[in-house]
């Protein structure tokens, strides 16, 4: 008897709806949460058929709700809507079991139900928040992408035109005119590096970018490379050694622009007058390049983080300004070719930049 | 030998200075801003090479380049194509022309190039 009032206790404080019914369908028994829940009082709803419950396009649910309890089985967590004595519809989430008479035959069902619109509502919020996000991140690619397209226009015009007239200087120009021109055409190709470096990122996270693979000699493009940056940045030494492979099969502009930034990194963040080693060499399968400079180095705890888009490393950004897409962009170029990029360092001894290319890969 | 280019670009900015440059390397330079008119004119002028941007208004570059393969006349004209966006060199190749170059481009890459399918 005790037994049987804590089990009553236990169903009339339940947040849960708790029903029985009959075989048939036939309403025996009503909790408290059920009446809050379906807006009916226990007297109303005793002896009435389940079917109140259910909108007129779902009656058929409760033949086979009815025929799996005929067969001893039970119903978990079935998502459904059930109908308020207002005429509200409610999201419910039901299980449904056979109860059994003594002798084992099945003589009715017990149903709990869990008023799940809270939980709904929740989930919806969470998807349009998802797609919010990312609509937004779609326009912001597609922003940065239009834009930089654009600002290459003009910066085309400027380009050819001071390339013009670079060509057209009198033999006995003025050594200070030359210069200026030869000044300015260096920061307007970094402006053009610079859009480039723009339209990749937005690229490379919307996922469109593809490589142009064709064999080339790897050797000759990082001495190549070297050699440009050399006859620019005259007051740094960089040491090329060792050897990778004279035919590469990969994107040729792309892994230029990958040695590019690391060349250039490691010239921003060593001292004038210090050097650079480039170290090449060939394995089995895969080939290596390590760049190591002696500058400032990067922090242990920003080692992998230096590879995401946009992260800047706060301190440093003051004393040395970027927009931090550069190793974002080599890291996703170096991915494509299924290689690996990565940096040892030791914050204040410099840093080595290295990744790895396999020598043979599907595209 | 190339010495007669076509260049086609409806920024016009852009085609009166690369029209400048090359000529200040000797070639021969003439310049259509408007695609929808450059077969006919490389029909009649016919250039040694053609300089061509794909985004454009009327007739985008990869179409032109497209209908020029296809006839037998200008089957093996060398093409260059030259665009603001590096995908572009995927599209380049794969319409058939000879080569690509980005914008904004340095003048001597763009004349090793044109030399190279000279």
């Amino acid at each position: 008897m005790e037994k049987q009032a804590i089990l009553a206790a236990i169903i009339d404080s339940s947040e849960d709806a708790i029903i029985s019914k009959t075989i048939e369908g036939y309403i025996t028994s009503w909790n408290q949460a059920a009446e809050r829940m379906f807006g009916y009082r226990e007297e109303e709803v005793i002896g009435k058929h389940i079917s109140i419950l259910i909108p007129k396009d779902r009656l058929n649910e409760e033949d086979m709700i009815i025929d799996c309890v005929r067969h001893g089985q039970r119903i978990q967590h079935f998502r459904t809507i059930r109908l308020r004595k207002d005429g509200h519809l409610l999201p419910i989430s039901l299980t449904v079991s056979p109860v059994k008479s003594r002798d084992g035959s099945i003589i009715g069902a017990s149903k709990i139900a869990r008023d799940i619109s809270e939980l709904l509502a929740v989930q919806e919020e969470k998807a349009r928040l998802y797609e919010q996000v990312r609509t937004l991140n779609d326009k912001k690619d597609e922003f940065i992408g239009l834009a930089s397209h654009e600002l290459k226009t003009p910066l085309t015009t400027i380009m050819a035109s001071l390339q013009l007239t670079q060509r057209m200087l009198p033999d006995d120009t003025s050594h200070m005119i030359k210069n200026t021109l030869a000044k300015t055409k260096t920061h307007v190709d970094k402006l053009g590096y610079l859009i480039t470096d723009l339209l990749d990122a937005s690229k490379i996270s919307s996922g469109e970018i593809e490589l142009a693979v064709h064999p080339f000699d790897l050797n000759a493009m990082v001495t190549d490379v070297v050699n440009r940056l050399q006859k620019l940045y005259d007051s740094y030494t960089f040491r090329i050694n060792g050897f990778a492979s004279n035919y590469y099969m990969g994107d040729k502009t792309r892994l230029e622009q990958v040695m590019l930034h690391l060349l250039t990194n490691s010239i921003k963040f060593s001292p004038p007058g210090s050097m650079i080693y480039i170290h090449l060499s060939r394995l089995s399968d895969f080939i290596k390049i390590s760049i190591t400079d002696t500058g400032l180095g990067v922090d242990y705890a920003y080692q992998k983080k230096i590879f995401d888009t946009f992260f800047r490393v706060d301190e440093i950004q003051k004393q040395y300004p970027g927009i931090g897409i550069g190793l974002y962009i080599s890291n996703q170029i170096i991915k494509k070719h299924k290689g690996t990029l990565w940096v040892e360092s030791t914050i204040g001894e410099g840093a080595t930049f290295s990744f790895t290319l396999p020598l043979k890969y599907n595209v | 030998m190339i010495k007669k280019i076509m260049i086609c670009d409806d920024d016009e900015g852009i085609l009166d200075i690369t029209g400048l440059l090359l000529e200040s390397f000797g070639y021969q330079v003439s310049l259509e801003p408007n695609s929808s008119l450059l077969i006919p004119r490389i029909s009649s002028e016919k250039p040694d090479l053609l300089l061509i941007d794909i985004w454009m208004p009327s007739i985008m570059g990869d179409e032109i380049v497209r209908r020029l393969r296809k006839e037998r006349e200008t089957s093996s004209l060398p093409i260059i194509m030259f665009s603001a966006s590096r995908e572009s060199a995927r599209i380049a190749s794969e319409v058939g022309a000879n080569d690509y170059i980005a914008k904004p481009f340095n003048i001597d890459d763009l004349n090793k190039k044109i030399v190279a399918l000279g």
